[in-house]
């Protein structure tokens, strides 16, 4: 079955990408809760979502995402990631996690990508407060 | 979920980690739901193994994009050399033509100024055949290649004479004209009376055809010493095998161009312009092979060059189907005033040709510009013999020849036309026609086929 972004009814701010959700919060930065797997099909919707938000949202856009309950990032999908995070149009990857999978998850997305605006952070509002800087 | 001891959980890791090594990708860690230390090694070991697996993908995509590349790149490089040969093809293929269109046009238009002496108006009627001559072998070598690489070439196998063979190719090649003009070389044939009792099954016109080439290769690339043509016998493997071979003393080629001399358009000699279009040697290979022969050389640089060609023989058990053709001799003059002949010829060109060729033999003769004008003069007379060209507007060749037969006309009809290939000579002479003449028209050969089509000679 072909996975498909999906809008959720609340404004437009509201996504979800497979077991993946996905918010607009501050006004520009896009809150992904990354649930599962994350396949190389997942992380070019997240792709396709990104160049769509690019519309609505002015200026650049920062990215939360929460790796708690993530599951493993393929090869490929981390290159669809590395394209996302090294675009002209994002400014700063905050990635969290309260556990040492997340923070494995993490490195290994860091780790394709040359972005310095790229950290990983245990809880939620020391990375929102990073963003924010 | 069963809850497993860390040391377990180690355990695992560790055999997962052994079967990896072992070069199976394919293996991944089971997670516990505790996101503790032990899963985040896990996870860790599970996307290092993934990565592994990518590298070694990719590593097999790159091989195979390398084979790929190589691939294209020799088949650009083919291309090129193809490109190359092409132009080159082309320019000696332009020379070639033009050399003897200029003996025929300048010495056509010497011979229209009417100012010259019978025998130098003769000399001149001799450069114009002799050129035409040479566009004609130029054109069926190009027939001729073509035959054999559509793999059309049709091979017609009896018994001959090996002996009977290399002396026939020596008598046509010993009146070669360029052999005439070099002094000091010396055509020699080395026959035996072992070779009497040797057959082989061949097609003799495309026999006779591969030793033609070689030896005027041979004379061409030799200014002095000899062109010898032989064979030996030889039993390998329990095979009879004659090899024969066009020995001469001449410029020799490198070893380096011994195989791609066989090659189209090619010539030994890349640097200077050498007379001929590069076919000859291409045609003789596949002639060789269509008659299951092998065809090879030795050769060094100023030392002369051999060529060989063998192929299976049989040993005095097989009666020869007959004696090789000789080329027919001309016939004695012949009166046909007592015959009408028509001509069904829409070019009035080769209409006036056969007319003037027919003129000294004093035949009545009546032009149709087709097959509908044609019958309709038949319905008025009848004649002894038709002359029927084949590519003809309102009514070409083969309509006329069915409608004929089919109005149950009885008198012979000889095709002359240019549709020269062997099955389009077989098609005529199925559809009802009772000889054939391919064009340029030789004017001795048409006097014999008609002779031979009105009984008139025995």
């Amino acid at each position: 079955m072909a996975i498909k972004i999906k809008i959720k009814q609340n404004g437009g701010k509201e996504f979800l990408i497979e077991e993946n959700k996905i918010w607009i919060i501050e006004n520009n930065i896009i809150y992904i809760e990354a649930n599962g797997e994350q396949t190389v099909e997942i992380a070019a919707l997240h792709l396709e979502l990104d160049k769509l938000l690019q519309k609505q949202i002015q200026g650049k856009l920062n990215y939360l995402i929460n790796l708690n309950r993530a599951g493993k990032s393929s090869p490929a999908a981390r290159k669809v990631w590395q394209k996302i995070s090294e675009s002209e149009t994002t400014l700063k990857v905050a990635l969290f996690g309260v556990h040492p999978v997340a923070r494995i998850l993490a490195t290994f997305v860091m780790g394709v990508t040359n972005k310095k605006d790229i950290r990983f952070f245990n809880t939620k509002n020391e990375a929102i407060l990073w963003l924010k800087s | 979920m069963n809850k497993s001891t860390d040391k377990e959980r180690i355990q695992k890791l560790i055999e997962v980690v052994m079967k990896v090594a072992q070069g199976d990708y394919s293996v991944q860690n089971e997670l516990s739901e505790n996101n503790d230390d032990l899963d985040a090694l896990a996870m860790g070991l599970n996307m290092m193994i993934d990565d592994l697996r990518n590298n070694v993908d990719l590593e097999e995509q790159n091989k195979k994009f390398k084979a790929i590349n190589v691939e294209l790149k020799k088949a650009k490089e083919k291309a090129q050399e193809s490109d190359r040969l092409k132009s080159a093809f082309l320019t000696n293929m332009s020379h070639e033509i033009r050399t003897p269109m200029n003996a025929i046009l300048g010495f056509s238009a010497i011979l229209k100024r009417g100012d010259k002496s019978e025998e130098k108006n003769k000399k001149y009627l001799s450069h114009i055949e002799s050129a035409g001559k040479h566009l004609l072998e130029l054109i069926e070598d190009i027939i001729d290649l073509s035959k054999i690489e559509s793999r059309q070439l049709k091979i017609n196998k009896k018994h001959y004479c090996i002996s009977d063979l290399l002396d026939e190719v020596f008598e046509i090649t010993e009146q070669d004209d360029k052999l005439k003009l070099k002094p000091n070389l010396k055509l020699v044939l080395k026959n035996s009376p072992d070779f009497k009792n040797c057959f082989i099954y061949t097609d003799q016109l495309r026999f006779k055809q591969i030793f033609i080439n070689l030896i005027h290769n041979a004379i061409k690339f030799t200014e002095k010493g000899y062109v010898e043509v032989g064979a030996s016998l030889n039993n390998e493997n329990g095979k009879n095998t004659v090899t024969f071979y066009v020995k001469d003393t001449g410029i020799g080629i490198h070893k380096d161009l011994h195989e791609i001399i066989f090659e189209r358009f090619r010539q030994a000699n890349t640097e200077q312009y050498l007379e001929g279009t590069g076919l000859g040697l291409s045609i003789t290979r596949g002639l060789v092979n269509k008659l299951d022969g092998k065809i090879w050389l030795e050769s060094a640089v100023g030392k002369g060059t051999t060529f060989y060609v063998s192929f299976p023989y049989s040993i005095n058990q097989i009666k020869p189907d007959k004696k090789t053709d000789r080329n027919p001799k001309t016939e004695k003059f012949q009166n046909l005033s007592e015959f009408t002949i028509y001509i069904a010829e829409d070019e009035l060109v080769s209409l006036f040709l056969l007319e003037e060729i027919l003129k000294p033999y004093g035949a009545k003769i009546k032009h149709a510009q087709n097959g509908s004008e044609l019958l309709e003069l038949i319905e008025t007379e009848k004649p002894d013999l038709v002359l029927l060209d084949f590519h003809m507007p309102v009514m070409n060749g083969y309509e006329t020849i069915k409608e004929i037969r089919k109005r149950n006309y009885t008198f012979p009809v000889v095709a002359q036309t240019s549709y020269a290939m062997i099955d389009d000579q077989k098609a005529i002479l199925k559809a009802g026609c009772n000889g054939y003449i391919s064009k340029p028209l030789d004017p001795d050969k048409i006097i014999q086929e008609i002779v031979k089509h009105l009984n008139i000679n025995s």
